[in-house]
């Protein structure tokens, strides 16, 4: 790297580790939201459960029929004594089970195989589900003798609101980071007329905006490593996919905005423009892209938009690997996206970028 | 005479037009500054100071004219010119939570320049006390000496400092005229702007004075004031506007050099005294009351008012 990047670099980095408060609020924050919000989370009162039943045959059908099973069909079930407290049945084929479990819609599979043998599928590990199966269990076995339960285990992914919250906020520390760190800081630079000094030296253009990206880079990396490893350790959350992969998404994203960012700073040159063409950037992907909330219950028409903002392909594809372990086929499309996005923001950004 | 071929001048404007939106800054200026040469750009705020530098580092480019250095014109030289040139913008403001040292080493990795500069810098801008804080910390002073020793780094042929003294006191602005004058022994040319007289007395060998994008006057001190005005300048005091309008028509129909401000009227003379017994027996007759009465020798300051209306600084 040559010694004008080096040092550029190095000086960024200075002035961003000498600034507390901003320190504060790019690495605490994303924690202190993480947090906060699965506090919130965990106070909901998640009293009922869910559960699937396995569609099955008439041959099937009529030994059941016989047995004095409570769980074949799709209905609600009091739990005795705890008036409060259901289970929601729901019949569907296995596929379909499945797919509702991964995505955490259910909580327990209940598959009768034969006249004789029950088979459940959850996770072991999760201490809810693994009650709710000693209760059905018993129920079905209080009523009937001969009956054969096996288990299946079946780690769910990403099913806790704070697993949808860690990629979302991956994503969003690089939205703000590139958005705020070099959007505003290129705008300063061109108010304090700092820019008007460098230029007169014999830097490169190109390589004022490399340092001024791989800053901002390495800042994210820095951020988002600690917001994974606090979310692994304080939350049990942990990367499915291959991290690599991760790593491919997560540079695309920051290209993505990266371009925005050039773009939006080649002009404004007050603090009050910046900081409104900031807001109006972000603010709508904040609320729209699924950092936070599902965006799947906006009208139909609105989730098309809202699947081609750039902060919603990079949250979405982050998921993919972070939570359900998407390989390099799963992303290349959504990186694809986001790398060209970059490329055509960012060269539009350097024809139009005033130096002065 | 030896001279065998002509001497390439430092830096040539020739012609130079730039305007903005509304108005033009700079109409139609030529000057030549020769090496070794101290040029002070001495005019008001919006005199056209500052875009005629700015023109001359490469940062503008101007509409129409055209702007050599070292006999090169900037397309195709940008190398060469970025090295010779040692420029302090107007107003620049560096990063805050750098320190001195700090600064000093990006910009010096900026120009490419051996590590040791940045010690030297150091020295010969007196910040030595100061290299460890931050730039935030700094006096205006010290900021000013900052962007003089990064302009140094390159070491550079062409000094162009804009306004390195507006807004400091007294003491600091010494300090900087003491750097600039050590710099002068070393043979480099220079180009400063300023809207002090003063300024330009002590440091420079030629002026250029400027108002609304034109040069009104150029030339060495001396000559200067003896070219426009021999003898010396009467300020009369009226005790009112309306009475120094009144004393103003009187005059100028006897003295067409002449001119107002407030409820001071200005002229030049080469013969202020008899000039002066005419003025006050027209002052009496008419029965205008006068408060005050001064002759003494011109300034820049008095050459600037008497060219364009108006003070240098206002
Ligand atoms: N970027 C700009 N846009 C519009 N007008 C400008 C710009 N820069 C300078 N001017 C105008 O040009 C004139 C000359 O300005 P400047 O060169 O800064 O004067 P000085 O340095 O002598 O104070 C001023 O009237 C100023 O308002
Ligand atoms: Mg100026």
């Amino acid at each position: 790297m040559n010694r004008t990047i080096k040092q550029l670099i190095v000086v960024q980095m200075k002035e961003y580790w000498r600034e507390p408060e901003v320190l504060f609020w790019t690495l605490g924050f994303p924690i202190m939201v993480a947090s906060v919000l699965s506090l919130l989370y965990s106070f909901k009162p998640a009293v009922n459960y869910k559960a699937a039943i396995i569609e099955y045959h008439a041959r099937t059908d009529s030994a059941i029929a016989k047995r004095n099973i409570p769980f074949t069909d799709t209905r609600e079930i009091v739990i005795p004594g705890k008036s409060s407290r259901k289970i929601s049945l729901e019949r569907m084929t296995m596929q379909n089970a499945e797919k509702a479990y991964q995505s955490g819609k259910i909580e327990i599979i209940i598959e009768i195989k034969d006249g004789s043998t029950v088979q459940y599928y959850f996770d072991p590990a999760n201490e809810r589900t693994e009650n709710l199966y000693l209760w059905i269990d018993h129920t079905v076995h209080e009523n009937n003798d001969g009956i054969v339960s096996k288990i299946a285990p079946l780690s769910q992914r990403g099913s806790r609101y704070i697993d949808y919250l860690i990629p979302g906020l991956i994503a969003l520390g690089i939205m703000n980071a590139t958005l705020w760190g070099i959007g505003w800081t290129l705008i300063e630079f061109r108010i304090k007329k700092f820019l008007r000094r460098m230029i007169v030296t014999p830097m490169k253009k190109l390589d004022f905006m490399l340092s001024i990206s791989l800053t901002r880079l390495l800042l994210s990396i820095i951020e988002a490593g600690i917001l994974i490893i606090f979310a692994h350790y304080v939350f049990g959350v942990s990367m499915q996919g291959n991290p690599l992969v991760f790593a491919f998404v997560f540079l695309s994203g920051h290209v993505a905005f990266s371009g925005m960012s050039i773009l939006m700073a080649s002009r404004a040159n007050n603090t009050r423009v910046a900081n409104g063409l900031i807001n109006i950037i972000t603010m709508p992907m904040f609320l729209l892209s699924g950092v936070f909330f599902n965006y799947h219950s906006f009208p139909d028409w609105m989730i098309t938009l809202i699947q081609y903002l750039p902060l919603t392909v990079l949250a979405d594809s982050l998921r993919n690997v972070f939570l359900f372990g998407g390989g390099m086929a799963n992303v290349i499309f959504p990186v694809s996206y986001l790398l060209t996005f970059g490329a055509v923001f960012y060269l539009l950004g350097l024809k139009m970028y005033r130096w002065y | 005479m030896t001279a065998l071929k002509p001497e390439i001048p430092m830096i040539e404007v020739c012609d130079v037009v730039k305007s903005y939106k509304d108005q033009i800054a700079v109409n139609k200026v030529n000057f030549v500054i020769n090496h070794g040469d101290y040029v002070a750009l001495l005019g008001p705020n919006g005199a056209g100071k500052t875009t005629i530098i700015e023109m001359i580092e490469g940062i503008i480019k101007p509409d129409s004219g055209e702007i050599k250095i070292d006999g090169l014109k900037w397309a195709g030289n940008e190398k060469y010119l970025k090295s010779i040139l040692g420029v302090s913008l107007q107003e620049t403001r560096f990063m805050d939570k750098l320190t001195v040292q700090e600064t000093l080493k990006l910009f010096s990795a900026l120009y490419n320049t051996s590590h040791d500069r940045v010690d030297d810098i150091i020295r010969q801008t007196g910040l030595g006390e100061k290299k460890n804080s931050y730039v935030d910390n700094l006096s205006g002073g010290q900021k000013q000496k900052l962007a003089i020793g990064i302009s140094l780094l390159n070491d550079p042929k062409i000094l162009l400092m804009d306004e390195p003294t507006t807004g400091l006191d007294p003491q600091a602005r010494r300090e900087i005229w003491d750097i600039l004058k050590a710099l002068k022994l070393q043979g480099r040319t220079m180009i400063l702007t300023t809207h002090y007289m003063e300024e330009a007395e002590y440091l420079c060998d030629k002026i250029i004075m400027m108002n609304s994008g034109n040069i009104l006057a150029e030339g060495n001190l001396r000559n200067l004031l003896n070219r426009h005005a021999e003898g010396g300048i009467i300020e009369i005091t009226a005790e009112t506007e309306p009475n120094a309008l009144a004393l103003y028509d009187l005059i100028n129909s006897i003295n067409g050099l002449c001119q107002i401000s407030e409820k001071k009227v200005y002229m030049k003379s080469a013969t202020p005294v008899p000039l002066l017994k005419k003025i006050l027996s027209l002052a009496e007759k008419n029965d205008i009351p006068v408060n005050n009465l001064q002759c003494r020798s011109m300034t820049l300051d008095d050459l600037f008012i008497l060219m364009a209306g108006r003070h240098l600084h206002e």
